[in-house]
């Protein structure tokens, strides 16, 4: 065991770093990187890693670190890349066209607030301005779930099944930039975990294309349908390839969803990410006083588990659901996803609260104050704002 | 004066308050011990004052960096605005108001890496504003990472092993760019050079390019020190239409008559890497500034109600 004290990033940077040296029998490794707080130590770890096939490219924007992955994917190379924030806004084009073109990149997405005004603290919004781009996203909890998740993603994105890219989400600085003692995988697992990266649609010379044609509506229709159907295959395969992670690392990888104390439960909260540790302690707590609450962390927020979200709520009542996010006139965007998947399934009380939205810290008494609230509650209203200053 | 703080509404447009350089100071700056950017902003309020500028009528846009956190720091309307995108919001602000002054602060990250796009339109559009480039050769905000001007060889954050290519040269790329009407360099540790180099860049009517050499003693310390320390590495351009202090004529010895009016010179004289070089490269008061080619003529009302009449005529039956 490989037991070492290491930040979100350095976990993020590492798992990334072996992902792109174990493809050294195959193609190797491209990373197209530039800093932004508070990714840019993931970057610097890449930089630094002595790869012995592949290349670390300082470009000048994030547009261009995306674009390097881009041609690099296209030759058969194992890409990868990090970024957040306003970052992902300016990389935001070529984000889709990696998906478009089912090129299996993985990147590490820190999710810090947008701006203006400036603010470097953790929020979802970044990340799920692309939730209509194709992208597999994993929400990340922990250092140690990064560390993992980051191998798992590669396993996912280049699976012939998939050939998709995927996002792995960590909060701002509560996994970024704190240190947990976690177990980081060597090289020699990682060989064994990863197979060559093959991309079956990569650029052969002996058969020159040329990719990014003009396309009429009906063949764009096929474009899309063809998304779906690979999107649409990352649950299951994303399981067979959790049970193999399990065979090499002997540890679990956490799933798409994660259920605790949901089966007698009558009201259950959902949240993503750190918030959803948090929960845990209070849905601990309120049990211990009798409450029979449960809780469910979502991981994978595309493609979006409904099918499993109404299975595991198909008895409660009443959820309550937490959003470090915000869609403006709307909502937290998690909370329309579960609306949405809850809908014409037995008419549930789903309410939303936006907590920690622009970076604010989700302390326990916050989540008491939304278990509270929850339960006086006979009908869902708007969403709910926490931690206004009065 | 100088004590009190002015408020923008403080002040009336003729107002007869005269205004010294520290009543353009919004709130003390905050950059580390020693940084270049605070010489900047001294120079920055002393051409100010010097022009009584008003604060009400000037604007100071900025990107993302440590150098992009100046118009916190100035008494006028400032616009901290997303990395790299200084330009094009500066170049709106401009034709929206042609009477405002302008200003620009970038870093070399801002303005070479991830906006190098919109300083090669900027420059050829320009429109009449002093946009200063803080070059200090790295990104500072974001704490060591290689910019395109980081030199040669150079480690950093994301070239452990020293940056790779040769660095990029703001001088030679502004120059190259066509419509180019004012380039020049200075350095934060000649503050009298800066100031009259900003001075220069006020007064001449169009994009004003100023290169700034900025020491960053945090990640950069050693770039600039052989030439902080010895003058005698530097040369001074001087001209009757470029800068000339006479106050330096002691302390620099190399001193080059340069006409800023010849590209030609001023190109080889920024290719050349024998020594610094301090002063405008070029200058051409004369190039089509784009505020004024775009400008809409006043009509009067009588004019208008005249058209109006006219366009009226055609279906009259
Ligand atoms: C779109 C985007 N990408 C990345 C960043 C992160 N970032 C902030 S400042 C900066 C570089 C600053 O360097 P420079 O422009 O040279 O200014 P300095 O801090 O050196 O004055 C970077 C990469 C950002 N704010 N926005
Ligand atoms: S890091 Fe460098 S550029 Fe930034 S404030 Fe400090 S000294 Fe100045
Ligand atoms: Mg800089």
């Amino acid at each position: 065991m490989n037991m070492q004290l290491a930040t979100g990033n350095q976990a993020a940077g590492h798992s990334m770093s072996i992902a792109g040296e174990a493809n050294r029998h195959a193609r190797g490794s491209i990373s197209g990187i530039y800093p932004i707080t508070p990714q840019t130590e993931i970057v610097e770890y890449v930089a630094k890693f002595p790869f012995s096939k592949g290349r670390v490219i300082p470009v000048e924007s994030e547009h261009s670190a995306m674009g390097v992955c881009i041609g690099a994917s296209l030759n058969g190379a194992r890409a990868f890349t990090a970024s957040s924030s306003n970052g992902l806004a300016y990389m935001a084009e070529n984000v889709m066209v990696a998906a478009f073109y089912r090129l299996p990149i993985v990147m590490a997405a820190v999710n810090r607030t947008l701006g203006p005004p400036w603010n470097i603290w953790a929020d979802q919004g970044d990340s799920l301005m692309f939730r209509d781009f194709a992208w597999v996203q994993l929400y990340c909890d922990s250092n140690q779930d990064v560390a993992d998740t980051t191998l798992l993603a590669f396993r996912l994105a280049e699976d012939p099944r998939v050939l998709l890219p995927v996002m792995v989400c960590m909060d701002a600085f509560i996994v970024s930039h704190t240190s947990m003692e976690i177990e980081l995988a060597s090289q020699e697992q990682a060989d064994r975990y990863l197979p060559p990266c093959e991309i079956p649609h990569h650029l052969d010379p002996a058969h020159p294309v040329t990719v990014g044609g003009m396309a009429f509506p009906q063949e764009t229709l096929t474009h899309r349908m063809d998304l779906d159907q690979a999107i649409r295959q990352v649950p299951a395969v994303l399981e067979e390839h959790r049970a193999h992670f399990n065979e090499v690392f002997g540890r679990e990888v956490s799933g798409a969803v994660s259920a605790y104390r949901t089966e007698d439960a009558d009201q259950i909260f959902i949240a993503s990410g750190t918030i959803s540790l948090t929960l845990k302690d209070v849905v601990d707590e309120r049990r211990q006083k009798g409450e029979k609450i449960g809780m469910i962390r979502i991981k994978m927020f595309r493609p979006f588990p409904t099918a499993e979200i109404a299975r595991l709520c198909r008895n409660v009542e009443k959820i309550g659901v937490l959003d470090r996010n915000y869609s403006a006139g709307t909502g937290g965007i998690f909370w329309q996803e579960i609306r949405a998947a809850l809908q014409g399934r037995g008419g549930h009380l789903v309410q939303g609260y936006l907590t920690g939205v622009g970076g604010g810290d989700v302390v326990p008494d916050a989540v008491r104050e939304v278990v509270a609230d929850l339960k006086q509650r006979t009908e869902a209203g708007d969403p709910v704002w926490k931690g206004i200053d009065q | 004066m100088s004590s009190i703080a002015i408020s923008l509404l403080d002040l009336e447009a003729d107002s007869p308050v005269c205004l010294e350089a520290d009543d353009y100071q919004k709130r003390p700056g905050k950059w580390c011990a020693g940084c270049g950017d605070f010489g900047a902003l001294n120079a920055v309020k002393r051409l100010m004052a010097k022009e009584q500028l008003q604060p009400e009528k000037t604007v100071f846009v900025s990107g993302i960096g440590c150098s992009s956190r100046f118009p916190h720091y100035v008494n006028a309307y400032g616009f901290h605005g997303i990395h790299g995108r200084a330009l094009p919001v500066a170049t709106g602000v401009k034709l929206a108001r042609p009477e405002l002054d302008v200003f620009v602060t970038m870093g070399d990250g801002d303005c070479t890496s991830i906006g190098a796009g919109h300083w090669i339109h900027a420059i050829r559009y320009n429109a009449n504003m002093v946009v200063l480039l803080l070059d200090n050769n790295i990104y500072g905000l974001t704490k060591n990472q290689t910019s395109p001007t980081t030199p040669q060889g150079y480690a950093s954050m994301t070239s452990p092993r020293g940056a790779v290519l040769p660095a990029l040269d703001p001088l030679q790329a502004t120059l190259g760019v066509s419509n180019a009407s004012f380039v020049a360099q200075t350095a934060d540790w000649v503050p009298v050079h800066m100031y009259a180099t900003m001075q220069a860049a006020y007064e001449h009517p169009g994009f004003s390019f100023v290169r700034i050499l900025q020491r960053c003693p945090k990640f950069t310390p050693d770039v600039f020190q052989k030439n902080v320390e010895n003058p005698d590495l530097t040369e001074l351009l001087v001209h009757e239409n470029g800068v000339d202090v006479p106050a330096l004529e002691q302390l620099f010895k190399a001193r080059r008559v340069h006409d800023p009016l010849n590209i030609d010179d001023a190109r080889s004289l920024a290719r050349r890497s024998d020594m610094l070089r301090l002063g405008v490269f070029f200058r051409d008061d004369s190039l089509p500034v784009y505020e004024k080619v775009r400008a809409v003529p006043k009509v009067s009302a009588e004019e208008k109600v005249a058209r109006l009449n006219k366009e009226f005529e055609r279906y009259a039956v």
